[in-house]
This record gives C-alpha cells, sequence and structure tokens, in this order.
C-alpha cells in the first residue's frame, strides 16, 4: 500500500540518507558489532552530510527543520540497510527535544553547534539499578553549594553512556523540595565516573553503560529548565521517544520479512521452496498483513506528532503494538529459517537479538499498557 | 526385577546417593521444595568430580544391560533413578543427550562386538559422541543428505559436510548418516556408520549461536577411511537407525527442559511480589509443567508419541524462558547486570530460542503427528522419494 505522509522533499532526503548510510556504515557493519563500538568518525561524517540534529536553528549548525518525518526516514534507512550505529534514535529522536526546548540562549551556544557537527555526543540518564520502568523511585540527588549543584547516585542502561561528552541526568533536587531536576553532566566533571560497557542480549555495537556520581560537581548553569519540573519535562518528551521506536519495530519487522522471504525462496525443503509449504506460506501470509496493519497505525501517528496531535496514550499504544508485532515476527522469522536462525552469522539472528530491547525500553509494554489502561479509567 | 518395589529401592539408592553427595545447601533447597539453583552457586562443589561418579555409577544410562556398562535395570526403574536426578536438578553436560543417542542407536542396531567395543566407555562418559546428521542442504528434509560414503577395498571412503553437530570438538566418535545409494535415492539409499573423530580427513569447525556460545560445529569430512566393521546396520538400511536415533532423541527432549530458569525457581523469585497479571500468567506455566512433569514420569512419549511430547516441551519452554525475561523487566536488558541470576535468566531465554529448532523443528514435529500418528494426508514429496514413510 503506498504511504501517503512522505512529500517529494521527504524521499530526496530519503535517497540521501539511504545512500550514505550504504557507503559509510554497511560497510562497516559486522566489524562494529564485533567491536562493539561503532567509529566515532561515522558520527563526524553523518553530521556533516546533516543527518544529526538538524532541527536545530541553522545559527548552531542545524537546518531549522522540525519535522518528525524525517526523523522517521532516517530510523526506517537504518533498519532497512540493517545498519549498526544506531546513535540516531538517540540523538534526533530523544536528545533535540532536551536540548532544543529546554536550554536557553547560553547553554544552546556552548552545546549546539558540537552537537549538530558530531563531535559532542548527548545522552539522557533516567534509569537507575533499583528505578527502571518506575521514575518516582529515583534515587539519585542534587544539594546545593554556591552556583554548583553537588549530584549523587548511579545510573544505568545508558545509551552512549561511554562515548557521551553530556549527561541529561535525573535527579531529586532538595533545594526543590526534592522534585526531580535535569542537569547536563559534561564529560570531565570531577566525582562523574563512568562504569563498564554492559553486555546485552542485542545491540551489541551500541555503547550502554553504568555512570557513578559521587560529589560530582555541576554548575548551576548547566540546569535544564526550571528547578523541581523535570518529571513534567521527561513526560513531554516520552511520546516522540516512543513514536521513535515504534518506527523503528515496523521497518524491522518490515527487514526481518523480507529477508525471510528471500530465503524462503531460495532455500528448498523436501523438494520445493521453502515458503511454497502451506504451513509456511500461511505464516508469511499472516505477517504481510499484520506488518500492512502496524504500518498504517504507525503512519498515522507520525502524521498525528507532526500535526502536534500525537497524545502519551497514542503514544504508549503504538510503541506496545509496534514492539511486540515486531518480536512476533522476528520470532516467525528465525524459526522460518531453521537452524541456520540460530547462528550468529545469519542476520535474522541479529535481528531477533536486537528486537528483545524494544519491548524493555522506552517503558516496557507492561507500563504501556498501565498508561492505557489507566487513562481508560480503569 | 519388575515390580514397584524394585522401582522404589532404585528411586532410594539414587536418593542417598545425591544426598551423600551433594552439598547440604543444595540439598536443603530440595527439602524446602526450593530450586538450588546453579552448580556455580556452590563454590565448595566440585562439579567434574561429581559428575565423574556420577558416571561411574551409570545411573544415567542405568537401563542398559550390565555387560555393556549399565545396570541392567528395567525401564520404569531407570526412569526412577532419572526421576531423581532431575528433583535434585543436577548438572547434565549437553554431551549426555548424545552419549545417550548414540547408546540407543548401537543397542538396538549394533553387532555385539559394536556393543561391546563402544558402550562400556560410553556409560562412563570417557568418550564422548556426537551426531553427524544434519548438512546445510538437508536440515528438516535429512533424506536429501549428500554426503557419500563410496566403496573401497579396505571399507569405506566418507567425503561431505555436516552442520549442527553438538560437541563435535571434544567428540572421540561421530554417529554419520552417509549417501551410499544413488542421488535420488532419498531415505533408500543411506547407511549409518561410526566415524573415529581422529581420523585423517576431518575437520571441524565451532559455529558462534546467537548466545554467543559456541557448542555446535560444522563437520568437513574429505575422503575420510572408515572400516565396513565400523558401519552400524545394513548398507543402504541407515535410515532405520536414524529414525529410532531421532525418535530416542525427540523423546529424551521431551523429557526435561533444555535451558533456563525451572518454574519453582522463577516462583520463588517473584513469591509476595508478583502482580495479579504475573501471577496468572506464572499460574498458567506452573500448571503446564506439571502436566510435562506427570507425562515424562509416566513415561508417556514412547514412539510416534515422542514428537507430540517434544513439541509440548519445546513451546512450553520458550513460553516459560519468555515469561522469566519479561518478568525481569527493565533489568533483562543487560546480561550482566548486578545479579547473577538475571543473566542466568537472559541467557535462558536465549538458548530456549533454540527448543523449537534442535532435534527437528515445531513444524516437522507437527507433521509427523499428523501424517503417521493421525493419518492425515501428507505433505507433498518430491517425485524420487515419493513412496515409503520418511523420517
Amino acid at each position: 500500500m503506498r504511504r501517503t505522509i512522505f512529500t517529494e522533499e521527504h524521499e530526496l532526503f530519503r535517497e540521501s540518507v539511504r545512500t550514505f548510510i550504504e557507503r559509510e556504515a554497511v560497510p562497516h557493519t559486522d566489524r562494529w558489532e564485533r567491536d562493539g563500538l561503532v567509529d566515532r568518525s561515522f558520527w563526524e561524517k553523518a553530521a556533516a552530510a546533516g543527518f544529526v540534529g538538524f532541527e536545530a536553528p541553522t545559527a548552531y549548525g542545524g537546518l531549522g527543520v522540525r519535522d518528525f518525518r524525517f526523523n522517521a526516514v532516517i530510523d526506517e534507512e537504518m533498519m532497512y540497510a540493517s545498519a549498526v550505529g544506531d546513535g540516531f534514535g538517540m540523538a534526533n529522536d530523544i536528545m533535540v527535544p532536551y536540548l532544543l526546548d529546554l536550554t536557553d540562549d547560553d547553554q544552546k551556544s556552548r552545546w549546539l553547534p558540537g552537537f549538530t557537527s558530531g563531535s559532542l555526543i548527548a545522552a539522557v540518564a533516567m534509569s537507575e539499578p533499583q528505578a527502571g520502568s518506575d521514575l518516582r523511585a529515583i534515587a539519585a540527588t542534587a544539594s546545593r553549594d554556591g552556583d554548583c549543584y553537588i549530584v549523587n547516585g548511579t545510573k544505568t542502561f545508558i545509551t552512549s553512556g561511554l562515548q557521551a561528552d553530556l549527561v541529561v541526568t535525573v535527579v531529586r533536587d532538595t533545594e526543590a523540595g526534592g522534585q526531580l531536576s535535569l542537569l547536563a553532566v559534561e564529560r570531565g566533571t570531577p566525582g562523574f565516573e563512568r562504569g563498564r560497557k554492559l553486555d546485552k542480549v542485542g545491540h551489541r555495537a551500541q555503547d550502554t553503560s553504568e555512570l557513578f556520581y559521587s560529589d560530582a560537581r555541576v554548575p548551576c548553569a548547566n540546569r535544564l529548565g526550571e528547578a523541581g519540573k523535570g518529571l513534567g519535562y521527561l513526560k513531554q518528551n516520552l511520546p516522540q521517544e516512543r513514536l521513535s521506536m515504534a518506527v523503528t519495530a515496523v521497518a524491522a519487522a518490515e527487514k526481518a520479512l523480507q529477508i525471510t522471504m528471500e530465503y524462503c525462496r531460495q532455500r528448498k525443503v523436501f523438494g520445493q521452496p521453502v515458503g511454497s509449504h502451506q504451513a509456511n506460506r500461511f505464516t508469511i501470509a499472516e505477517m504481510l498483513a499484520e506488518i500492512a496493519r502496524e504500518r498504517c497505525h504507525v503512519d498515522r501517528c507520525i502524521q498525528a506528532h507532526v500535526d502536534s496531535e500525537l497524545t502519551a496514550v497514542e503514544a504508549a499504544a503504538v510503541k506496545l503494538t509496534a514492539s511486540e508485532l515486531q518480536f512476533q515476527v522476528v520470532d516467525r522469522c528465525l524459526q522460518l529459517h531453521g537452524g541456520y536462525g540460530y547462528m550468529d552469522e545469519y542476520l535474522i539472528s541479529r535481528l531477533w537479538r536486537d528486537a528483545r530491547v524494544q519491548r524493555i525500553y522506552g517503558g516496557t509494554s507492561e507500563i504501556m499498557k498501565e498508561i492505557i489502561g489507566r487513562d481508560a479509567g480503569f | 526385577m519388575n515390580g514397584s518395589g524394585s522401582v522404589a529401592r532404585s528411586h532410594l539408592e539414587v536418593e542417598e546417593w545425591l544426598r551423600a553427595s551433594l552439598p547440604d545447601a543444595w540439598v536443603a533447597c530440595v527439602d524446602a521444595g526450593r530450586s538450588p539453583g546453579s552448580a556455580s552457586r556452590y563454590p565448595d562443589f566440585d562439579e567434574a568430580a561429581w559428575l565423574a561418579e556420577m558416571f561411574d555409577r551409570r545411573y544415567l544410562m542405568a537401563s542398559w544391560p550390565a555387560v555393556y556398562g549399565g545396570l541392567g535395570w528395567s525401564p520404569e526403574m531407570a526412569r526412577a533413578a532419572f526421576e531423581a536426578l532431575s528433583r535434585y536438578e543436577v548438572p547434565l553436560p549437553l554431551y549426555v543427550t548424545s552419549l545417550l543417542l548414540a547408546g540407543h542407536g548401537l543397542l538396538q542396531h549394533g553387532t555385539a562386538e559394536q556393543r561391546h567395543r563402544f558402550l562400556p566407555k560410553m556409560a562412563t562418559a570417557s568418550e564422548i559422541w556426537c551426531q553427524l546428521f544434519s548438512e546445510p542442504e538437508a536440515g528438516s528434509d535429512l533424506a536429501s543428505l549428500r554426503t557419500r560414503a563410496e566403496r573401497d577395498t579396505a571399507g569405506w571412503v566418507v567425503t561431505g559436510q555436516k552442520v549442527w553437530s553438538t560437541w563435535a570438538h571434544f567428540a572421540r566418535w561421530g554417529l554419520l548418516l552417509a549417501r551410499t545409494g544413488t542421488a535420488e535415492s532419498r531415505h533408500r539409499g543411506i547407511t549409518c556408520f561410526v566415524v573415529d573423530m581422529e581420523s585423517p580427513g576431518i575437520e571441524v569447525r565451532p559455529l558462534r549461536q546467537l548466545t554467543g556460545d559456541a557448542s555446535f560445529n560444522e563437520v568437513f569430512m574429505d575422503q575420510v577411511p572408515v572400516d565396513d566393521s565400523m558401519r552400524l546396520g545394513g548398507v543402504d538400511e541407515g535410515w532405520n537407525v536414524a529414525r529410532s536415533v531421532l525418535q530416542a532423541e525427540r523423546g529424551e527432549l521431551g523429557q526435561r527442559r533444555v535451558g533456563g530458569a525451572d518454574i519453582h525457581r522463577l516462583i520463588d523469585r517473584h513469591r509476595g511480589k508478583a502482580g495479579p497479571e504475573a501471577r496468572q500468567r506464572l499460574a498458567a506455566r506452573y500448571a503446564q509443567e506439571r502436566i510435562l512433569g506427570w507425562m515424562a514420569w509416566r513415561g508417556y512419549g514412547r514412539g510416534l508419541e515422542a514428537q507430540a511430547v517434544k513439541l509440548l516441551r519445546a513451546e512450553a519452554n520458550m513460553a516459560l524462558q519468555s515469561l522469566a525475561v519479561s518478568l525481569e523487566g527493565p533489568r533483562a536488558g543487560a546480561r550482566d547486570g548486578a545479579e547473577a541470576e538475571t543473566a542466568e535468566i537472559v541467557y535462558g531465554f536465549l538458548r530456549s530460542r533454540a527448543n523449537s529448532i534442535a532435534g527437528g523443528t515445531s513444524e516437522i514435529m507437527r507433521n509427523v503427528i499428523g501424517e503417521q500418528l493421525l493419518g492425515l494426508p501428507r505433505e507433498p514429496r518430491p517425485a524420487a522419494g515419493a513412496g515409503g514413510p520418511e523420517r
């Protein structure tokens, strides 16, 4: 079915993103996955091509275009190319709203030029060992000492935690009666240490780590927005983060099914292609139909977000259905690959491993159901 | 020795030994109806020495005749022994399956000389075995295998490639299926051999799985000499060996879970903390696991029904491990989080993904159940293989 949300401008952008990924990411993907790290030079090239922080005003090195469809194009093309180096979703879909909407002019001029040129990598630190799904359980604290905050606590599962030059850290602000504040902690801040790179089920090329703050001194000038309003800011940005995951999820399902259909055409079993056996034909047909349904859902949500209409509940719903479908699809696709599906060298095994966390991060499927169910009054 | 008295005695003997040989804390967990967890939690427990003694006592191969290194126990007594081992959740290495299956093949199809030569060392696990069945182009469709065994003056010469051979990199012997008939002969032109894995011309290359482990291998055979005395069953009659070994494998896979947390351990982990939805899901899994446990205890799953039990067990364990990882919530994102148990649960989830593939995919299980157990219309076969029963 023809997609209706994109204009010619988006399609031209898609072409250039695709060409860039094929040239700069695809040839290195296996090595990055093996080494557990994406070359930093890739990120600088992507920024130079205008694919990082393009929503920033031109004065700060961006393109001044705030249109989530461009974000979606990059997220989709990364999945269609099965490239790793998935920092785009983190930078464009998650960090940009913090760095653009919550910063004052001084902060913008300090951070945005680096961010849009790829020399400054940003991360957001919410989760803690005892506070994952439940943001209200956050225990990291910040107390005032002159023109600085003194930050103490531990954060975990921080995407780009090792590479980040700027970590937006969620803390309990004692000055603000224990409400949450957001502090941008810079590389080299005394008392700010990084833990090991976590060994994950999937996303092996992505750096995910623990962060430790012990009496870390963070200038008050690094606070984003007003003191004590952190929870509101987080809630305001979560819908876009969740939509971004849904965009990736449905694109991943499309990619998995595409490579699986190729496998099912080529591989013969009992004298005919795997996909020609009726049970397998039906499995493939179900997946095609389910993905088409979810594709419409996701596209409608992208458009609603572009029109500033997407609600938190709608974002939770699309994140839930798209990520659950992604996992069901990659699981069936792995099964259709037989023994090869369980082997590391086959792409489907990576797509399966990488899919699992989609039902967890950005709020687990269970939390999404809580959001939807409570909104319905139950 | 077939009465219920001897069954009780065999159970008692194994249980007495388990209680004496396992750490006190391990036994205390079992007594309290809790899971002891993995062996690595007991730093003073010498797993290798314990395994050596278990093999020395032949409890796993208890049903084999004493003359071949077993204990000569009846199937019921052997099952009681196995049940005791399962109840204490003793660590069984992956190669146990290969040993039991190769042993089954030799007992059913081997000559007396072959049995005397191989079974005693198999019973004590002093020689490890692997299967050389699947090929890159012959997995579910095993009868299309292409590895060739050609006659020569001294016996046979084997050339071809095998895949998914568990523990082939440590194995002393391999149970091989090779084509001896025409290329189109399918199941009617296959012969079974025992191959010395130290023979010239064999190369074993480990394959990395999605768990990160490399317990499977590709095995390349180039002009590997095999003596005719190593042939198991008649020439071109290897399919019978394959079928009985695969059936035994599926029966074995139906008897125990492969990979991941046990339901009791999962319940322990969430006791007092599980919300209503988690409680529902745990209860559903508990019921399923109990039923599978009873089926194993009653010896259900002989013959063709082995495929039904294997299918149920695979799907039940994948659902169980999927629940385990869901209940971990965000912690399950990393394999090496703060807690060892989380890492074990995540590993178990990854490991269990192979359940619906290894030993015959769930699709093949449904085909066999439909066609052979229920007599439903058959899956279309390629022309050359039309006719006789396969699998």
